[in-house]
């Protein structure tokens, strides 16, 4: 019974050190988005999204992708790390790192580990260390969605500069597109004699 | 003092987190203290130091102990590990360094890196100056801009005495390189160094440099200098109407003295749109009296612009009126009117005042002068004398500088006068809009518009100004740097400065109370000018520039976690103490004071990383370089496009209303319709992944798909020898080494394959993560093993692969497999010349490649791709090429393809595949011809040659015949069309002659001219074949020249019986051209006809070099000679060859149908003109202007020629022009598909024609450049009635030839719209 529990953490621990810990994914990547675009780098044996059950609005995803081995979760890492990937649309590079055992949530028990659940009285000692624990957890909580927000706001404005950038030189290109479009600079370029090259 | 010294040097106390402040509480650098070199001068110099009070501050014993005590000097010491700085306290202490506080690193950036320059420089003597600055940037990653040498200038004297005192400082090479080119550049920066660099520095950029360097030097239409000092340098563009540039931070413009628009360089990067104040609020000066106007068109405005593309000028109606009609005052009047009602108008700028003309850039004297300061411009010769120029040696007051606008000079006219100080006149001229609220706006920060009122409100702004502006700058950048002080301590005393340096205005005050209204403003340096009212750390934040922030996040989510962990239990229990109460769900609203700590972090974090680091740790391997987009954004302005496109609807407008060129180009000059173009090209590019759908994946990789790859491995693997290593350069999903490796086990080859890439790829096979660019020659086996290539990446016009290629060539592999781009330079023009196997233009048309990672696979393709197919060309090493040759065509690679397309119903293809297949058999048949003629000239082996010839002929006519057969009467190619076509004429008229009693006989007759043209051809690129080549030419002689005397009709036909047997066409050439000549005295002598025609153009010297050999045939040697040596150069030009073999070969052809139609008896004229008729109506349609049929009939030869030597040109010479010719045609021609439809199931002549009447268009288009080609010979020499025929041709394929020796040197793509070109690609 033992070796089961343990040849299954063992195999669990395998699985872990083959997975990629996806994160900043937009909100419309889903699953064979992200495998497709993983795939170019190794075989996608499975992904699985985390959800986030503190915050549920639109934020960034996270994924466990699992590969096919440790060396593609490596490169996988590793490539992300130095070029910037997009997964659907800018502005939004994904992050990548190694995931850890606590990234999964059906992980199996550690073999030798018991977790007991109980109920505590208010006059129990361990009450107000709960309790505390129980108020940081919530904090670090408000604490991320404070931050979260802020990013948000950042990448909104980031989003809005890329957009309005994009926007003008767009403008730009119409501006000029028309005018070749309309034969204008062609019928120019004729009177000067010169021999401009439109490779539309 | 010694003794203290020692004392000091007993204890020197560690001081960490430290940083020094001046008694004014500003962080103050340790460098204006005076050095200590020795222990003991340092008490000597204390004297000197008198002048700065600087006090460290700072914590000792682990930050136990606070440290404050007032400094006196500084010493450093490089023999540690790291450079080490102590300073001597007044009470004769030493204090070593050891970090300074975070926000006090800016302060001594300058200091630190010039330091750790000295420490690397001292210890590694021979260290390069990359590896110094990869060591600088390493060790100093803490600063957001890498450190440069700009980072020494200010300690220049500080470096030069350390390496007066240090001999191994001096040993250093880089150092001392460094130390002469500093001097020499501060010598120059003194005076005027013009040139804008637009470029934002990334100096990692070094794999895009080729591809842009042609790009950055174009951006010159437009002023390069700033408009305030009018200095080159680097600027900031407005992207308003106005197209100035500016200055936009002191240092830029530090050495003209200018003003600056004083922005600080966060400003400048976070800077979206500049606009100037002018455009921002359309108020701009009337350049002729310098009076603020409005300039909005849209409600009524004071000021017009001038239309001209470059000018940016505005003028009142009446200024402008005034100038342009100086006398006569009813015409200003009624121009003004004019003016006012919208109507353009050029300003005054863009004539000569002296003599009224116009510009002209090209030509120096025509130049123009343009004073800065008003509407004038002289001539380069109108200028007048008293306006001396930089260089002269007259001790005058300069007012005209070379070199700083293109193709301009820069003057200040006499009405100015020059301000000995600064070098120019009084810098008042430019008149921002100076509305308070507005002014508020612009932004707290930017001193400009004050400095602005100080100046106009009177006096030329001397250094005080200046000064002044230099210490509030500082201080309000220490503002934001000195975080750790109270923020409220703080803003009082930026608020007070402020208030001192802007001579009492309420300006402070005034910003407060707008600061409200300010949101609609986008810029960010007004965002950030608001944020720093509302909140001390807010501002913080901001000042850094928004995508830093975006891309610092990340840290900031990281660092948050230790952060919390810190926080004391008090402040927890405080915040969570409201949430408590309420229910479990919800989550503690976060006091004030959480926010503010956590905003804090991410301030910190992003502060630890810049946009700089970013960009340089993830460089993506792409064409869309930072370069591209700081040019699309800052450079090319939406105002300046505006103007430009403005300026040429009206130049058009205006010379379609009957003005001429000239004022055409004062409106917009060709140099901005090229730029426009350059414009466009640098904007799609830019824009292509958004114009070309906005489901935009990652890298811009794409891969050639598995089916593809198999097809092309069956292919490839017959090429591949036991021990071969296939390398693939840029393996994207490395399918194609698999697919080879399980192919090659099959067939019991035993390879080894090597793959790279820059990124993982699914299949770990043989790979290695490696840039191609990067692997070594050694680490590769000899290119005798080596088969390489496939799918490079292909860039903007194939800048990429062609790196790729060029890199691959430097392992000179055996055979290079390639997908390439067109626009790719070909493998026979590069240096190391490799023969073309075989080459499939529509091959990978269609969805062959897809983009890895994007989800609908199936229909995600690059679209240019699909428009215009890459190539798939095996190339094989010259050595090699025989081999690879007999392997293709043993396995039939030729042929099968031709079939394969055959049986495409799309007649289009069938029937360029049958060019393809002539060329290929020919292609065939000469390969083993060219192997067996490596040998010495002399008749015997002309003989052989010719026996080989025959061999190959008839393998040819073989093969030519079950092609035929085999394709039946349908649609047939052009080799059976033109066997006909050409076979039936040329029986009828020459039915005596004794080779033609097969039905087959007239392609066999064709067959050999192809052949031996061809085996010419590869003989011109090999040496020891040019023999052979010879060889031919002179069989043709002894035969010609008898006939070609006797008389012009009977010469004709025994040279088509020459040619039948095997003959050179080169003879029908030559008579054509000089039948007259000919019949009466033999002919002039090879050599004057030389000189003779070659005068004519840059090929034509060979045709003459080949006819003359013809007529030479009693002086065999000379003759050869003579072709030798021209052979010679034409193996230096190798590009050339294609061109120059064209000529020839064009007369050959077009002889060979000239006699079969004119030159044959009437009789056999009749039936012909039928089938002329026939070519004329298909033609008609696109060459209406055409009536004489003759000459109709003539062109449809011509054409006809073309074609036909379209196709057997092309295997050994042009090949390269064949494909892309199809590739052209095809991709363009809609229309012409159309009618290939309707033919294709038509007559074989049919097809031929079809194939004319592509070209019909072009034919026309090339009528032009035959006028323009004037000939010695007057046509009126020739009296007989192929007068006209023997010039057509010539002039038509001198302008074939004319195209080609322009030709190979543009890129393909260029052919599209050229037409003198056309024939190239066709």
């Amino acid at each position: 019974m033992a070796s089961t529990t343990e040849t299954e953490y063992a195999a669990f621990l395998e699985k872990v050190k083959r997975t990629v810990y996806v994160d900043n994914l937009s909100p419309q990547v889903t699953e064979p988005v992200l495998r497709t675009a993983l795939d170019q780098f190794g075989m996608v044996k499975n992904i699985q999204f985390i959800t986030n059950y503190i915050e549920p609005e639109h934020i960034p995803k996270r994924a466990l992708v699992e590969m096919e081995d440790e060396e593609q979760a490596k490169a996988i890492v590793k490539l992300i790390a130095t070029c910037p990937l997009m997964i659907v649309g800018m502005p939004r590079p994904v992050r990548a790192c190694a995931a850890k055992v606590e990234m999964f949530e059906d992980r199996p028990a550690k073999p030798g580990r018991k977790i007991e659940v109980r109920w505590l009285d208010a006059d129990d000692p361990n009450f107000e260390v709960a309790q505390k624990w129980k108020k940081i957890d919530k904090r670090h909580a408000a604490e991320a969605r404070f931050l979260l927000k802020q990013q948000k706001a950042e990448e909104e404005k980031l989003a809005k500069q890329q957009a309005d950038n994009l926007k003008a030189n767009f403008a730009k290109y119409e501006m000029i597109d028309a005018i070749m479009a309309d034969g204008t600079a062609a019928r120019l370029a004729e009177y000067y004699g010169l021999n401009l090259r439109d490779e539309a | 003092m010694a003794s203290s010294d020692d004392e000091a040097d007993a204890l020197p106390e560690t001081v960490s987190t430290y940083f020094f402040e001046d008694h004014d509480d500003e962080p103050v650098s340790f460098s204006v203290l005076p050095v200590s070199w020795t222990d003991g001068d340092g008490g000597e110099e204390d004297a000197a130091a008198a002048e700065e009070t600087v006090f460290l501050h700072g914590k000792a014993d682990n930050g136990l102990r606070k440290i404050y005590r007032e400094v006196k000097s500084w010493r450093f010491d490089l023999g540690r590990s790291r450079p080490e700085v102590s300073v001597l306290s007044k009470d004769n202490i030493w204090f070593k360094l050891d970090k300074p506080r975070r926000s006090f690193q800016d302060t001594i950036r300058t200091v630190l890196i010039t330091l750790h320059c000295l420490h690397y420089a001292r210890n590694h003597p021979d260290a390069s100056r990359e590896a110094l600055w990869e060591h600088l940037a390493k060790t100093l990653g803490f600063y957001e801009v890498r450190p440069s040498v700009k980072d020494l200038q200010d300690h220049v004297a500080l470096i030069k005495e350390a390496i007066g005192r240090d001999g191994a400082l001096a040993k250093s090479k880089v150092l001392s390189k460094l130390m002469e080119e500093r001097t020499w550049e501060k010598s120059k920066s003194g005076e005027h160094v013009a040139k804008p660099s637009f470029i934002v520095d990334d100096p990692e950029d070094v794999g895009m440099e080729d591809v842009e360097d042609e790009t950055a030097e174009d951006d010159d239409c437009f002023d390069s200098v700033c408009a305030l000092c009018d200095n080159g340098g680097s600027l900031l563009c407005c992207d308003g109407k106005c197209m100035r540039s500016f200055h936009a931070t002191e240092e830029d413009g530090e050495d003209s003295l200018c003003d600056s628009l004083g922005f600080s360089q966060h400003e400048v990067d976070a800077l979206q749109i500049f606009k100037c104040g002018n455009c921002r609020y359309n108020l701009h000066q009337c350049f002729a009296c310098g009076k603020l106007g409005s300039s909005d068109k849209s409600s009524c405005a004071d000021v017009f612009q001038c239309v001209s593309a470059t000018c940016g000028h505005f003028y009142h109606p009446q200024c402008v009126a005034k100038l342009l009609h100086r006398r006569d005052e009813v015409a200003a009047d009624k121009l003004k009117q004019r003016i006012a009602l919208g109507e353009s108008f050029t300003c005054p700028v863009h004539k000569c005042c002296a003599c009224n003309q116009n510009e002209n850039k090209k030509e120096h004297d025509l130049q123009f002068a343009v004073c800065r300061r008003c509407p004038k411009s002289y001539h380069r010769k109108c200028l007048p004398k008293e306006i001396v120029f930089e260089d002269s040696d007259e001790d005058a007051t300069i007012r005209a500088w070379e070199g700083l606008l293109p193709n301009r000079i820069l003057i200040y006219c006499l009405k100015h006068e020059i301000d000995e100080d600064i070098g120019t006149p009084v810098r008042n001229h430019v008149k921002f809009p100076t509305i308070q609220a507005n002014r508020a706006a612009i932004g707290v920060k930017r001193k400009r518009p004050v400095l602005e009122s100080l100046s106009t409100g009177g006096k030329g702004l001397k250094k005080k100004p200046v000064a002044s502006e230099d210490s509030l700058k500082r201080a309000s950048e220490k503002q934001s740097l000195g975080k750790e002080k109270s923020p409220f301590t703080k803003k009082e005393g930026e608020k007070d400065k402020k208030v001192k340096v802007s001579s009492g205005q309420a300006i402070a005050n005034k910003v407060k109370a707008t600061y409200a209204s300010k949101k609609f403003h986008k810029d960010t340096a007004e965002s950030r000018s608001l944020e720093a009212s509302t909140s001390f750390t807010m501002r913080e934040h901001t000042s850094l520039g928004g995508e830093r922030l975006h891309s610092s996040m990340t840290k900031a989510s990281e660092q948050i976690k230790p952060g919390k962990q810190v926080v004391p239990d008090s402040e927890e229990r405080r915040a969570v103490q409201p949430a408590s109460g309420s229910s479990d769900d919800s989550l503690p609203a976060l006091d004030a004071d959480t926010e503010r700590r956590l905003l804090d972090l991410m301030q910190e974090a992003s502060s630890t990383l810049s946009m700089g680091d970013v960009m340089r740790k993830q460089k993506v391997p792409s064409t869309h370089a930072q370069y591209l987009k700081s040019t699309v954004d800052k450079a090319i302005t939406i105002g300046k496009v505006e103007a430009a496109v403005q300026a040429l609807r009206a130049a058009l407008q205006r010379r379609e209303e009957g003005d001429s060129n000239e004022d055409a180009k004062t409106v917009c000059d060709p140099d901005v319709l090229t730029q426009i173009f350059k414009w466009k090209d640098k904007l799609r590019v830019y824009l292509a992944p958004f114009i070309y759908g906005m489901r935009y994946t990652s890298f811009g990789r794409h891969f050639t798909k598995a089916d593809k790859l198999q097809e092309i491995v069956d292919k490839l693997h017959w090429y591949v020898q036991d021990g071969d290593m296939i390398v693939d350069f840029c393996c994207g999903a490395n399918d194609f080494s698999c697919l080879m490796a399980k192919k090659l086990e099959e067939t019991g080859k035993k390879c080894s394959y090597k793959n790279y890439d820059v990124f993982p790829p699914k299949n770990n096979f043989n790979f290695e993560l490696r840039d191609w660019m990067t692997v070594q020659l050694k680490e590769l086996p000899p290119g005798s093993k080596l088969i390489m290539g496939l799918n490079p990446p292909f860039g903007v016009k194939a800048a990429l692969a062609n790196k790729f290629i060029d890199k691959a060539l430097e392992f000179k592999p055996k055979l290079l497999i390639l997908i390439a781009p067109s626009e790719t330079e070909r493998l026979d023009e590069k240096k190391f010349h490799y023969d073309l196997v075989w080459e499939d233009d529509r091959f990978l048309s269609g969805k062959s490649f897809y983009l890895p990672g994007s989800v609908d696979v199936k229909d995600k393709q690059i679209e240019q791709w699909n428009n215009k197919p890459p190539l798939l060309y095996l190339w094989s090493r010259r050595d090699w090429s025989a081999k690879h040759e007999i392997i293709a065509q043993e396995q039939g690679h030729l042929p099968t393809k031709s079939e394969r397309l055959q049986s495409n119903d799309d007649c289009n293809k069938s029937l360029d595949f049958h060019h393809l297949k002539d060329d290929r058999s020919l292609c065939v048949g000469t390969s083993s011809l060219t192997s067996n003629t490596s040998m010495p000239k002399g008749r015997p082996e002309e003989t052989k040659d010719r026996v080989d010839m025959a061999e190959g002929q008839k393998g040819r006519f073989s093969r030519n015949d079950s092609g035929r057969e085999s394709r039946e009467s349908q649609s047939t190619g052009t080799s059976a069309g033109r066997a006909k076509g050409m076979g039936t004429s040329g029986r009828k008229i020459y039915g005596k002659s004794p080779a033609k009693e097969t039905p087959h006989h007239p392609s066999l007759m064709l067959t050999e001219g192809k052949l031996s043209f061809n085996d010419r051809s590869t003989k011109q690129k090999a040496d020891s074949s040019r023999t052979c080549g010879r060889g031919i030419d002179e069989k043709d002689l002894p035969r010609c020249p008898s006939p070609n005397l006797t008389n012009g009709e009977s010469s004709f036909n025994d040279r088509s019986s020459r040619e039948k047997a095997g003959g050179r066409g080169t003879r029908g050439r030559e008579i054509d051209k000089e039948p007259p000549a000919k019949v009466s005295s033999h002919h002039p002598s090879p050599k004057s006809l030389v000189n003779d025609r070659s005068s004519r153009s840059l090929v034509v010297p060979f045709e003459n070099d080949v006819s003359g050999m013809n007529y030479q045939n009693a002086d065999p040697s000379m003759s050869m000679s003579r072709a030798e040596h021209f052979y010679a150069g034409r193996e230096s030009t190798r590009s050339d060859d294609a061109g120059r073999m064209y000529g020839p070969s064009n007369s050959e052809y077009y002889s060979n149908q000239r006699w079969s139609s004119g030159g044959g008896p009437p009789t056999n004229y009749g039936p012909q003109n039928l089938e002329y008729a026939a070519y004329t109506r298909d033609t008609d349609n696109y060459r209406p202007s055409v009536s004489d049929p003759e000459e109709r009939f003539l062109r449809e030869q011509q054409m006809r020629s073309q074609v036909r030597l379209y196709g057997q040109q092309d295997p050994t010479v042009s090949q390269r022009n064949y494909m892309a010719g199809n590739d052209s045609v095809f991709s363009r021609s809609g229309p012409v598909t159309s009618t290939y439809g309707l033919l294709g199931s038509e007559s074989s002549q049919r097809a031929n024609m079809s194939t004319m009447q592509r070209y019909a268009p072009r034919l026309d288009e090339l009528n032009p450049t035959r006028l323009n080609n004037a000939r010695p010979e007057a046509p009126a020499i020739r009296g007989n009635g192929y007068l006209d025929l023997n010039r057509r041709p010539q002039l038509g394929y001198q302008g074939d030839s004319f195209g080609f020796a322009t030709g190979p040197r543009r890129p393909y793509s260029q052919n599209s719209t050229q037409n003198s070109n056309g024939w190239i690609y066709e």
